[in-house]
This record gives C-alpha cells, sequence and structure tokens, in this order.
C-alpha cells in the first residue's frame, strides 16, 4: 500500500492467481472426495460421469480463482477498510477497525515461494451465514504491513525467523506429533472406516475389493483402519502446528504456526470472548492440555484443526494452564478450576436416562442389521462414560468470570467473562422438573454455552444474578 | 408479564392444519412404506390416516397451551421471555446486548394482522429471543422501544 495515496484503489499482486490456484483446485478435490472414492473404488471405476463432475468442478475453481484476482480491489477510505469484489454478483464490504476481532496472516508453500501473503480480516457474527470476512489473498510484505499498521494493528514482521519476543509456549516436534496421536480424531477415523466397510459389505457385497470376509480378517481391517487414522492425524498435525509458539506485546496476543502454510494471528485482548481448554484422555494422560481463545469472529468456538484463524496453542504443560488462561484474562482468579462445584445430585439420573435414550434406536437397529447381539454392550458402557461425565462436571461463577467443565474421555473447560455474556437462558426438561434440576445456558458472542446442570432454586439464583436488575 | 394476543392460537392452528398436509408428508411417505412392508397397504393407509389425525389434533389443541405457558415482560435493562409446554425456557437478553430488531409477516400473519418480533444480540447464531403474534402496531412499538440506541453503553463485542 502507498502510504502517500491509501484511498486509491488498489488490485491484489498480479501473481495473485498462481498463488492461490493450487489451494483452491485442491480445497475443490477434497470437497468431492466422496466423487473421487467411487471414481477409484466403485463398480464403474472412473466413470465418464464421474470424470465430467470433477472437472466441471475443478473449472469451476480456476475460473473463481480469476475472478476474485480480476475483480477485487481494496483502499483504505475514511479510516475504514473497504474491499469489493465480484462481477454478477458485487459484494462491497466496509470494516471499520474497531469492530475487527481477528488479523490473519497466513501464508502457504506458494506464497512464501514467490514472498508474498494473506490477509484476512474477521467480524464479529456468523462467518458463513453473515460472511463478514475480509479477504485479501495475495499481498506484497510491504503491502501486508503498510495495511496491517494503518487498520491499527502493527506487529512484527511477517517475515522475520527469529522470536523477536519470549514464547509462552513453543512446542517442539515430539509434541506436535503427541498432540497428533492423542487426538480423539485419529480413533474416529479408524471406526469410521470399520463402519464405512461394513455397511458396504451389507449394501453392495464386493464393491471393495480390501474388505475380508473373515472375523480375524475384520479385526486386522480394523486394526489397520485405527493406525491409518493414527498416521494421518500426526502428519495432519505437524503440517499444522510444526513450529508453532504464541506470545503477547502490548495488549496484543499473537500465534503462529505451521509447516508449509505459516500461519500468524493477532487477538486484541479486548476481544477475547473465551478460553477454552481441551484436554482429551490421552493427552491428558501425557500431561498436557489444548488451549483455544476465542473471538467474536468464527460464528463458535474455534477448532484445533480447523480453517478458522482463531487463536490456538495446540499442547501446553498442564501445570501451567492456569498461568496461560491468566494471561488471556488477567483477572481471573488464580486456580478456579480446582474450586469448581459439582452438578446436581439429579444430574446422573437425568444424563443416564439420556444415554438409554440416546443409545437405545441405534443399538437396535445395529443389532438388527448386522445380527450381532454384542453391540448391546455398548449400552453399559456408555452409561459408564455417562456417570464419569457427571462425576467430572464442575462449575464457577465469580464476579468477573464463568468457569464450566464436562467430559470424560474429551473433558473440556470454559471461561468466558460475564462482561461478554449477551443473553441467558434457564432451561427446563419434564426430567429435570420432576428431579427439581436444570440448567442455565450463556450465550456469548459467537457462540452458547451451557453449564451443568444445577438444583432449581439455585439456578434461578443464578439465572436472575446473571441477568440485568429488572 | 404480558401474555401474546389470543389471534396467536388462530395462526398456530392454521399453520398446523396446513403442516398437516406438507411438512409431515415425510413422516406419512415413511410410516406408510414401513407399515406396507409387513402389513400391507390396507394397514399403512389406516396408519398414515391415524398419524394425520394425531397432527390435526396436536395442532387444534396444542396452540392454548403455548399462548398459555408464553410470557414476556420489557423492562429499562432487559427483554424477558418465558414459553414452552415441555421444554421451559426462560430468557434474558439485557437490552444493551441488543444489536437489531426485526418485525417479519408470513401469509397467514398478514391475514390476522399479526407480527413477529425478532431479537438479535451478538451471539450471532441466530435470534436470541422471538414474540410471535403480537398485534402489528404493537409490533412495530416493542421493535422501536427494543431498538433504542442504548448510547454508552458496551455491547460485549
Amino acid at each position: 500500500m502507498t502510504v502517500s495515496d491509501p484511498s486509491r484503489w488498489r488490485r491484489l499482486h498480479p501473481a495473485s492467481f498462481l498463488v492461490n490456484l493450487v489451494p483452491t483446485a485442491w480445497r475443490t478435490v477434497w470437497s468431492l472426495w466422496p466423487l473421487v472414492v467411487g471414481a477409484i473404488w466403485g463398480r464403474q471405476q472412473g466413470s465418464a460421469f464421474d470424470v465430467v463432475v470433477i472437472l466441471f468442478f475443478s473449472m469451476a475453481a480456476v475460473g473463481r480463482t480469476l475472478l476474485h484476482f480480476l475483480t477485487l480491489r481494496y483502499r483504505l477510505f475514511d479510516g475504514r477498510l473497504e474491499i469489493q469484489s465480484g462481477l454478477l454478483s458485487r459484494v462491497e464490504q466496509a470494516f471499520d477497525p474497531s469492530r475487527i476481532q481477528n488479523v490473519a496472516i497466513q501464508q502457504n508453500l506458494f506464497h512464501r515461494l514467490s514472498g508474498l501473503v494473506e490477509l484476512r480480516v474477521e467480524m464479529a457474527g456468523a462467518s458463513g451465514l453473515l460472511a463478514t470476512d475480509g479477504l485479501l489473498s495475495a499481498l506484497s510484505l510491504e503491502d501486508a504491513e503498510a495495511l496491517r499498521a494503518a487498520i491499527g494493528r502493527p506487529g512484527t514482521s511477517v517475515a522475520s525467523s527469529g522470536a523477536p519476543h519470549q514464547a509462552l509456549d513453543a512446542p517442539g516436534l515430539l509434541e506436535v506429533v503427541a498432540y497428533g496421536a492423542s487426538s480423539g480424531r485419529a480413533g474416529m477415523a479408524g471406526a469410521g472406516v470399520a463402519v464405512m466397510v461394513e455397511v458396504s459389505q451389507r449394501v453392495a457385497p464386493g464393491s471393495l475389493p480390501l474388505a475380508p470376509a473373515s472375523g480375524p480378517g475384520w479385526v486386522g481391517l480394523v486394526l489397520v483402519a485405527l493406525a491409518a487414522g493414527y498416521v494421518l492425524s500426526v502428519l495432519a498435525s505437524v503440517f499444522r502446528w510444526y513450529g508453532s509458539r504464541w506470545w503477547i506485546e502490548g495488549e496484543h496476543l499473537h500465534f503462529e504456526g505451521g509447516l508449509l502454510t505459516r500461519r500468524r494471528v493477532d487477538i486484541p485482548q479486548r476481544k477475547l470472548q473465551m478460553v477454552q481448554v481441551s484436554e482429551p484422555i490421552v493427552r491428558r494422560a501425557m500431561g498436557f492440555a489444548t488451549l483455544l481463545f476465542d473471538t467474536a469472529a468464527g460464528g463458535g468456538p474455534p477448532e484445533p484443526g480447523g480453517s478458522t484463524t482463531e487463536g490456538v496453542v495446540p499442547m501446553v504443560a498442564r501445570e501451567d494452564v492456569d498461568d496461560r488462561v491468566r494471561v488471556a484474562f488477567p483477572g481471573l482468579e488464580p486456580n478456579l478450576g480446582d474450586t469448581l462445584r459439582p452438578a446436581a445430585a439429579g444430574a446422573l439420573t437425568s444424563a443416564m436416562v439420556a444415554s438409554v435414550l440416546g443409545w437405545a434406536l441405534p443399538l437396535v437397529a445395529l443389532v438388527a442389521f448386522t445380527g450381532q447381539g454384542w453391540f448391546l454392550l455398548i449400552l453399559p458402557v456408555a452409561l459408564a462414560v455417562a456417570w464419569l461425565d457427571v462425576r467430572w462436571q464442575g462449575w464457577a461463577v465469580t464476579p468477573g468470570f464463568m468457569v464450566t467443565r464436562r467430559g470424560f474421555l474429551s473433558r473440556d473447560t470454559w471461561v468466558l467473562p460475564r462482561a461478554k455474556l449477551q443473553s441467558v437462558r434457564w432451561v427446563q426438561g419434564p426430567l429435570e422438573r420432576a428431579l427439581g434440576i436444570g440448567s442455565v445456558v450463556v450465550w456469548f458472542p459467537g457462540g452458547r454455552l451451557p453449564l451443568p446442570l444445577v438444583a432449581e432454586a439455585e439456578g434461578r439464583r443464578l439465572f436472575a444474578s446473571l441477568s440485568p436488575p429488572r | 408479564m404480558r401474555t401474546l394476543d389470543p389471534r396467536v392460537k388462530t395462526l398456530w392452528r392454521l399453520e398446523g392444519v396446513v403442516g398437516s398436509f406438507t411438512s409431515a408428508l415425510p413422516v406419512y411417505l415413511l410410516l406408510g412404506w414401513a407399515v406396507s412392508t409387513g402389513f400391507g397397504y390396507g394397514a399403512a393407509a389406516v396408519a398414515v390416516i391415524a398419524a394425520w389425525f394425531a397432527f390435526v389434533l396436536r395442532a387444534l389443541l396444542w396452540p392454548s397451551l403455548q399462548h398459555r405457558y408464553f410470557r414476556y415482560e420489557i423492562t429499562e435493562q432487559s427483554l424477558v421471555v418465558e414459553e414452552g409446554v415441555v421444554w421451559r425456557r426462560t430468557i434474558c437478553v439485557p437490552r444493551a446486548r441488543i444489536q437489531h430488531v426485526d418485525t417479519r409477516q408470513g401469509f397467514w400473519e398478514r391475514l390476522l394482522h399479526l407480527s413477529r418480533v425478532i431479537v438479535y444480540t451478538g451471539a450471532g447464531l441466530s435470534s436470541d429471543a422471538s414474540l410471535p403474534g403480537l398485534d402489528t402496531d404493537e409490533a412495530i412499538r416493542v421493535r422501536d422501544e427494543l431498538a433504542q440506541a442504548r448510547r454508552g453503553q458496551d455491547d460485549g463485542v
């Protein structure tokens, strides 16, 4: 951006088209994965229809990338960042710097080879539904730095390789690998493959050439699927989190990381809405937790592996979690997580009933579908997990903050400043009314969060204390 | 606390009866298919008619209960809504947090001169609270009252 004339409409860097082409094409192919799988392993392998559909969407991706480059303009005008794009459907966006939640700068492999960066501006709102993001997909370093400074987010140079500030956490390669291995998604991927093979064998026998016919073969296939899930999860973790670190500079939190695609996110402390401490059971046993820093952008809590630009610290030693959360929220009382109040006594009954009702129909269907009665053993396991979940639920409300925790296998603790609450609900179903319990649900910018079930009198007091006086 | 306009019961009944022909169609098809495979087409027809009758009965009776349990109050500081027959909810939206307020009218609402007031905060996922079945003039007054700028107050976003 030319500092002398910031109000002139500017275009993306000429290399934008090439830099964005491969990632866009990859995203298109990824979104068409069922067709790709069908084309490779289906009964009519590589059918002309599948190939035409895949080619059509790939060409559409190329066209979209070209259109994005040709039509996008941006400028700083009257103190706002303005972006125009689109040909048939014209979009004009104006971003007030004081309303910006996050600024993220990202470099994929092609950005890095060409010395360009992608700059993403996120506003409050449900991303995807209300499309409040501003995306400048290929800028020169100088333009990006000038733009970031102009909208009040000066920071360390995007291109700097050293650590200009003391990193609060900088997980090494082993910790990043451990993060991937301890992700619950790895096991889910393996189980998903096993279920897919089972269903395909029932619906269309022989359509998957690798599916075994014997019992031991099944066990082997599930083990292979699980192992593949873990390997993929570890690889994804290394690509996403290698070299990750975070630090605080003034009143801004900065996060960066990534092997091929380097991502840097800048979040002003005053825009933080929530910190989530995620502790899946394996990661917990390793002595680590994951921290997720949420703003009003993105339409909900950030996903550790998702595309959101909000802040994530993949691996933090559990003994440091309290200090790290208080970096985000300096006013938070120390060790609040150790003094949480338990769920009400009736919460266990409610959880058991919900577990039975939730599992009964799928299990009956599974037994009828497969003829394997042992699937019913899942029910006592689900009840045990529900018991453990309730056992570990907890909550606390202080003058400044709310803390709530739930989950045993995948335990999460959320910390919200009360000043950010948007609305509050007191909810009771018929069973809860009979048990004299209920749930307080708080809505905050970008999401909603239920507290554990509490006794009715206590819940109503809590609801009243979180509501403004009438 | 205030109650909704009684005409909302007529609105909900109309919507429910129409819905028993339209939005319930997948239920009839699924039910008919499931029953016919085991018990034949005659039984399937009986089951579908029974299901339709149940939907109509619900559409006629349920709105009275919905109306009975729906209450709202607009105070200096907040909008409070109590709703739900089986699952009961009490919602409190601080007025300082309200980002915008809509009024909406569907086809049947226009016929009955009713409107719905929908309140949004920075939570952004969906509406935080909704007041269905207000007289249109009252809905406009409520909308304007809720939408009054709360200058100098933090919206929490």
